[in-house]
Formats: structure tokens, sequence, C-alpha cells
């Protein structure tokens, strides 16, 4: 199959998704919302087969897709800033992206799903597909900016009615700061890349390295990384936040990593110093914050700012298997955190948001969150037979060769964070039960597909990794 | 015996409770968990299978040993687990002249604690789970013997740190037992931070490295790593095993379930540290100022036992400071080179503790007008040689010293825990302050008092 099939299959992704959130912007205007769920399902397993059946022909090849933009070249360095993707890291970030909308879809409970407004959902994740595949870092970033203020928009939403309490509404300003920035450093960069190709500026260093710091800047907001984290918990822990807005979020986050990120770094690889310190520090921050936290809605943020900051530190390494590490730890996120989520949003549903200073003793009701609760912990702070394991030996095995101390940091962190997520796991599971039980909080057959699946993605990549490793050995080659 | 079956018995000797695991792992999906029968059925099929070929090797191999003199490595198990780029990690396990007798009694400890627990806890609600955690358990502790590499030791070790923690917190309902797997974990996870990085510094400076014949060789490391690496092993077993100072979370964790205190806190867990220890004489040369340390740790650890096994009010206390100070014998034994004497006192020693744990609850049934089994070891202590060689006087300053070392153990290293856990509510303050100037300056007077509701 010709790569440009391949490409027409991303069109056609961004167009199915396109075509469904205006179908399901209608829907919502006639109020016919009950079959809100199903919709939603056809059009996601629809993209999962497309993605498989199209998506699938490239992989195991290292071909890059074709090039559209040979004008990166005529600007360079100031414009090269976007890596050519692979057809193995298109493919698995579209498998991603579809396994956790199916995740999010079938874990949203009824009543929030209809207030989430798929529309929303749908238009998002079109863009998301345009940013897996899209050349131009032009097109990178004017995508990245509508989909910014889709999630503004989000959140403020998220917050409408509820602007009564205190602490929603500074979530939802604080949000809008950062990614007010975020947004305000994309445009500057946008519009020096504009000036520079109609000629009316000429290219020099000091237009080149502001539009790095701006670059630079949009990720690290993009992604979370320290210092530009402050967003990240509270909106994970938002109390409207269902598993579909922060996914959506680490998607964007991860695609800013892989494609502007990483290349940056590997660019000014002589700064290296300021791209390991940065993360190091925030390693240990990030560490040390989630240490006595007891709010069960926080724990996937505290554990995904971790991460972040060990991928920043994977692609320090500059070399293949520095992006494998990274991509890696980016696949173990995404999987582990949507477990998370959806541990916290089927306790929330059920319970309301609660914190967890006393033992609260919900695994005797259910068994299986709590065993999906540990199982992604675990491969989060990389406990050996979870995917986790994979990317810590991979990640501590290049530390150890760029420095030793840095191993030792690294293994403090997650050992300090495994103490955490244990703990925590002791006082949500454990102890006397404390609150009611009835049938009705009996676990729904559709949250428990979803939780053996992720269950079985974490644990067979786990045992049998060969496979995931060889295909993201590709793609950091 | 031909080479080949030999190998493959020896490799059933660990995939036998693999399979136990997956079978049980999918019984849990079904509503067979609750049947007790069943349970113990599969998981006493994999545990005799696992011994009878463990014990098929032993032989095997003495037989070598009386023929040649000598017993050559043999590798059961290989399995890449990844290759990425220059950097690949393989899965395998072997049987040798050291770890074969660890083998047969981690096999034969877990048949007769399966066979205890199967009528201890009869009735149970939490029977599958128990078994569950105990074949886990099994299986790490036998990658942690059978493991050819520091690495592939790692990934037992974890297993090992977290079914003790899960099953010190098996009785959930009680707030004490979350504490205690709580304060056990924190201890496990510290010391585990030095064979996570020891193991990837021994792999980064000998690739492809593998444990070979005992007493064979011994690897030079870089000079700039010659202490380090021994250190961080230390470190690790030192937690592993309860040596001073983290010998606190050793009585506490005999919260669990007896039988589970038996396998792993008189038998197996507890010596896992002197196993690594053996692993690395046989392996590294080891400076002498490092063992001039390993000694030093367990003599103050094994004074330290004496002392504290005699203030000790319940059995199961007194049982596992005893553990401790044996250990720390054994920690003198390595240290001292004898390698051999190390591991006949360990094996001897990890028998006679699973047999007093397990007589634990017996003897508390019988002595019933005095449950508390202090009473129990100073009558005991006045008829032995303790009278003759300590004062009166001296004896009384001696038990308040060791009452006071028993106190300071209760709060071992939960300071740290409470410092790290200021620290971190600094940081969560500054980050609130942050959002707060943030979002436009209002107070965040509403958040929940006590931190019950958010």
């Amino acid at each position: 199959m010709s790569s440009s099939c391949i490409i027409g299959s991303y069109w056609f992704l961004c167009a199915l998704f396109g075509v469904a959130s205006l179908i399901e912007l209608w829907r919502e205007r006639s109020r016919q919302l009950y079959y809100t769920r199903g919709f939603a399902l056809v059009v996601t397993i629809v993209a999962a087969l497309v993605v498989l059946l199209l998506g699938g022909r490239g992989v195991g090849s290292s071909a890059t897709l074709p090039a559209h933009d040979d004008l990166a070249l005529r600007i360079a360095p100031a414009a090269t800033y976007i890596s050519y993707i692979s057809f193995n890291a298109a493919y698995i970030f579209s498998l991603l992206s579809v396994g956790i909308l199916i995740a999010a879809i079938l874990f949203c409970p009824t009543a929030p799903l209809v207030r989430v407004r798929m529309s929303r959902v749908f238009a998002m994740q079109a863009l998301i597909f345009g940013l897996i595949h899209v050349q131009k870092i032009e097109w990178f970033l004017v995508i990245a900016m509508f989909l910014t203020i889709g999630f503004v928009l989000s959140m403020w939403y998220n917050s409408k009615n509820l602007l009564d309490d205190e602490q929603r509404f500074i979530r939802a300003r604080c949000f809008t700061v950062y990614q007010g920035i975020a947004l305000l450093s994309m445009g500057v960069s946008l519009v020096l890349r504009l000036l520079e190709q109609s000629s009316l500026l000429p290219y020099s260093a000091t237009w080149g390295m502001v539009d790095v710091v701006c670059l630079c800047v949009a990720s690290a907001i993009s992604f979370g990384l320290f210092p530009f984290h402050g967003w990240v918990l509270p909106f994970f822990s938002s109390p409207r936040a269902t598993v579909f807005l922060p996914m959506m979020c680490i998607q964007m986050g991860l695609l800013f990593f892989f494609r502007v990120y990483a290349p940056i770094v590997s660019t000014y690889n002589h700064h290296s110093v300021v791209f390991v310190g940065i993360p190091v520090v925030g390693i240990l921050y990030a560490a040390l914050l989630f240490f006595g936290e007891s709010r069960l809605k926080r724990i996937p943020g505290n554990l995904y700012l971790s991460h972040v900051c060990l991928m920043a530190i994977s692609v320090v390494g500059l070399d293949a298997t520095s992006f494998t590490s990274a991509i890696l730890d980016g696949v173990n996120t995404v999987v582990a955190t949507l477990g998370l989520l959806g541990v916290c949003a089927l306790l929330n549903s059920r319970f309301g948001v609660r914190g967890v200073m006393v033992p609260t003793g919900l695994g005797s009701f259910f068994p299986e969150i709590a065993v999906c609760y540990l199982i992604c912990v675990l491969s989060l702070v990389g406990f050996p037979g979870t995917l986790g394991f994979i990317e810590e030996e991979v990640l501590l095995g290049q530390a150890v060769g760029h420095h030793n101390l840095l191993a030792a940091v690294i293994a403090v962190a997650l050992t300090l964070n495994g103490f955490s997520s244990f703990r925590l796991f002791a006082r949500v599971f454990m102890g006397q039960p404390v609150l009611g039980h009835d049938s009705e909080t009996k676990l729904l057959p559709r949250e428990r597909v979803i939780i053996y699946a992720i269950l079985a993605v974490i644990i067979v990549n786990g045992l049998a990794p060969s496979h995931i490793v060889d295909s993201l050995s590709h793609m950091g080659q | 015996m031909n080479h080949s079956l030999l190998q493959l018995i020896g490799g059933v000797v660990f995939v036998a409770p693999l399979v136990t695991l997956v079978c049980l792992s999918f019984l849990g999906l079904t509503p067979l968990k609750g049947r007790e029968n069943v349970i113990k059925g599969v998981v006493a099929t994999g545990q005799s299978v696992s011994l009878f070929c463990a014990f098929v090797v032993s032989v095997a191999f003495v037989r070598e040993y009386l023929l040649t003199g000598r017993i050559i490595p043999m590798a059961v198990m290989h399995h890449p687990l990844f290759s990425c780029n220059h950097h690949s990690v393989d899965f395998n396990l072997q049987l040798d002249g050291m770890n074969v007798w660890f083998v047969l009694m981690a096999t034969v400890l877990s048949n007769i604690v399966g066979v205890f627990s199967r009528h201890y806890l009869h009735r149970d609600p939490g029977f599958f789970r128990f078994f569950y955690l105990i074949v886990l358990f099994l299986v790490g502790v036998l990658i942690v013997f059978m493991g050819s590499s520091f690495q592939i030791i790692f990934m037992g070790w974890e297993f090992v740190g977290i079914t003790s923690a899960l099953l010190i917190s098996f009785f959930t309902l009680r707030r004490e037992t979350i504490d205690n797997a709580l304060h056990a974990f924190w201890a496990y996870r510290i010391s585990d931070i030095g064979l996570l990085v020891g193991s990837f510094l021994i792999a980064a400076t000998l690739p492809g490295h593998m444990f070979g014949e005992l007493g064979s060789h011994h690897y030079q490391l870089p000079e700039e790593l010659a202490y380090g690496i021994p250190l961080l092993l230390l470190f690790s077993a030192m937690g592993k095993s309860a040596q001073f100072p983290y010998s606190s979370w050793l009585p506490r964790a005999m919260e669990g379930p007896t039988s589970s205190s038996a396998i792993f806190y008189g038998g197996l867990s507890i010596h896992a540290g002197v196993f690594l220890l053996l692993r690395m004489r046989s392996e590294l040369m080891v400076p002498v100022p490092v063992l001039a340390v390993m000694a030093g740790v367990g003599l103050v650890s094994c004074v330290y036992g004496v002392l504290l096994s005699q203030v000790q009010s319940d059995v199961k206390s007194a049982l596992a400071y005893a553990s401790l100070s044996q250990v720390g014998i054994m920690f003198i034994e390595i240290s001292l080179g004898w390698h051999q004497v190390a591991i006949i006192h360990c094996i001897g020693h990890a028998f006679l503790r699973t047999y007093q744990i397990l007589k634990c609850s017996s003897i508390i049934h019988q002595f019933v007008d005095f449950e508390d089994a202090h009473q129990h070891d100073i009558d005991r202590a006045k008829a032995g040689l303790l009278p003759l060689l300590i004062a009166r006087p001296r004896k009384g300053r001696l038990f308040s010293f060791s009452f006071d070392l028993a106190l300071r153990a209760a709060s071992g290293p939960s300071d740290i825990v409470t410092t790290l856990e200021r620290v971190s509510r600094l940081l969560q303050r500054g980050e609130e302050r942050w959002l707060v100037f943030l979002g436009g300056g209002f107070t965040t007077g509403n958040r929940g008092k006590g931190g019950t509701r958010e």
C-alpha cells in the first residue's frame, strides 16, 4: 500500500470525527441524547478498524511519512523543530488514541456522558489525528492552538454553574493562565515563521532563539514539564473532568513532546545540562509532592508529572535508545494513567470525591478495581512483569551510561513514588469499610471489560515486551 | 541423567508455580475462587511438582559432585526479554552448587506452609487471596534464588517485597496491620534502591555477566565502583534481612497470618539478603573495608536482636528478633569468607524458625494461663546460663536498656516518613498558594477538614 493511501486514511479519520462531531451537535440541539454512547462507540470502532487495517500496513518499515515541507530546510534551523513521524509512531499514537476513546466512552457513566458533549470530544479527536500526521510545523501549531482553545473552553464549560465554588473557579483561572501563555508562545512562533516565509523578516540568530524559546515554553506547558506543571494537578482532579479531557490533554502533550521538544533537545545538545537539570529537579519535586498526597483524584496527575520528567531526561541521551525509552515511557504513562483515571472515575461516580486520610476498605467491594489500581501504579513505578519495568530497564540502562548519579536520582524518585502509591492503595482499598454497599454500586460489564483490557495491555507487554520494544526501536532510529 | 532432561526438570521447578499462578489468575475471574478444594488442589499440585523437580535436580547435583568433585552451573531457562539497540535484557535462570539448596529449601518450606495454611485459613474470606500471594511469593523467591544475574535477582526481589507487604496487611479490617505493612514496605523500598542501582552498574560494567561456578572466579570492578557497588548490594541486603538499622519492621511484619510470617520472616524472605551477599562474595572482588562494614552490621544486628528479643511481650516478636540476630551472625560468616558455613547455617535456621513460628499459635494455646510469652522467657533465662554470666544488678540495667531500645525501635523509619510528609505538605501548600495567586487571589478556606473530603 502506498504511503499516500496511509496518509489518506488519516485524513479520513479526521473527516470521520469531524462529521461525527457535527452530527452529535445536531443531536444535542434536538435533545435526542439517548443513543449517545452507542453512536460514539460505532464511530470510534470504525476509526479503530481504519487504523488497524490501513495504518498497520506501514508498520515495521523505518521509512518516514513523505515530507511535503521542503520550506523547513530553507529557513533552518528555526523551522525544523518538528520531527518527521514514522509509520510506526503514527500507528502507535493512533492506536492509543482510539483505544483511549473507546475506554473513556465505556468508563463514562450515562449522566456525565451527556454532559461532556461528545461533539466537543469528537472535534478534539479529529484535531489530534491531524496533529499525529501533519508535516508542516505551521499547521502543527495552528491545530495545537485550536486544541488548546478547546481545552480552555471545556474547562470553563465544566466549571459552569459551579462558579460559586472558589476552588473550581481558581482551577479554571489557573488552567487558562497556563494555556494562555502556551497559546501566546505558539502564536509568536507562528508569526515569526510566517514573517520569515513571506520575507518580511530576514532570518537572524536572535529571532531563531526567540522562536526556540517560545516552542520550548509551549511544549513544556503542553506536557506539563516542571516548572510549567501548575495546571496539571488541578486539571486532572477537577470534579467535572471525566477520563476524556485529561487523556486528550496527555495525547496533545505527548505529540508536542515527540514532535517539537525532542528535536529541539537534540539540536541544542550543547545545553544538555539545562535539559537534564530541569527534569531531574522536577522528578524529585514531583516525588516529594506526591509523598504527602491524600486525595485520590490527584494520584494520576502526580504520577504523570514524574513520568513527564523521566521522558524529558530520556531524550537527552540523543540516541535511538533514548528516544525508544521516551516513547516506551509515553506509552506506559498513557495506558497506566488511563487505568488510574478510570478507577478514579468509577469510584467518583459511586461515592463522590473523597480524600483518603483513613482506610475506606473499598477493596472488599471492588476487588477488580483494587487490582487495576495496584497494577497501574506498579507499572508507573517500574514493577517487574509490567510494561513500566521494561521502560525502567531501558531508561536506567541508558541513565547509567550517561551518569551514575542520574540513575540514583531516578531510582530514588521511583522508590518514593512506589511507597506513596502503595500507601494510597492501602488507604483506599484496605481497612474497615466505611461506606455503604448496595447492588447499584457493582461494577458494570462494560467497565469490567475496559479494566481487564488495560490490565492485559500492561501485563502482556511486560511479560513479552520484545514486540513493542522492537516496534518502538524502529521509531527511535 | 541426560543433561537436557535435567535442564528440563530444573526449568519445571520454576514453571510449575508459574503455571499455578496463571491458573489461579483465571480461577479468580470465576466463581470457583470461592471453592477451597479447587484452590487447594491447584496450589498443592504446583508446589508438589516444583518440590519433586527440585529434589531430583539436587540428587543429580550431589551425584555429579561425588563423581567429578565439582558442580557446573546449569542454565534451566533462557527467555530473551527484549533487545533495544545495544541494550538487551534476557530472563535467564540457572541452577548451580549454591542456589540448588536454597531452591530445595524454598520448595520444601512452601509445601509445608501450604499444607499448614489449608487448615489454618479454612473458611477464611481471604483464602484465595492468601494462596495467590503465597504462590506469587514462591515465584518471586525462585527468581531470586535461580536468577543468573543481579538484574534478574532484582525482579524477584520486588515480587518478594510487594507480596510481603500485602500479606502483612492480610487482615485488612484492622488499622494496625495496614500501618505495619506500610512500615515494612517503606523499609523494602528504601533498600531496593541499592539493588536497583547496583544491578544496573554491574550490568554496565560487566556486560552479559552471568553467575559462574561457586568460587571459580571473582570479577574485579573498576576502581571508581569497587566500593560503591558492594556497598549498594550490602545496603539492599540489610533492608531485606532486617539488619540494623532496618530492624524495626521485622516484628511489625508479624501482623500477618502465622503461616505467611513463618515462610517470610522465618524461612525465605529474611534470608534473601544472605543469599544476595553470598552471590556478591562469590562473583565480585569485595574490598576489605566493605567486608568490615558487613561484619560490623552483622555484629551490631546480632547484639541488638539478642537484647530486644529479651524484652518482647509476644512470642512472634521475640522470634523475629532472634531471627535477626542469627542473620547477623550469617553476615559475619559471609564477611569472613565462610560461605559453606553460612549456607548450612542459613538453611538450618530457616527450617528451625519456620517450625517455631508455625508452632506459635499452639504455644499460646498450651500456655493459656500466661499468654504473655515474656514471662516464659524470663523463667527459661533463670534456668539457663545467663544468671551465671551476668550479675543481677547488671542484668536489670541491661533489661532497662533493652527496653529503651525497643521503645525507640517502635518508631523507626517512620520519623523519616513524617519528615518527608512535612516537606511534601509544604510543597503542596506552595502549589496551592501559587494556584490561588494565578486564580485571582481568592482564599482557599473551603478545603475539607482533615482531608476527608476534597
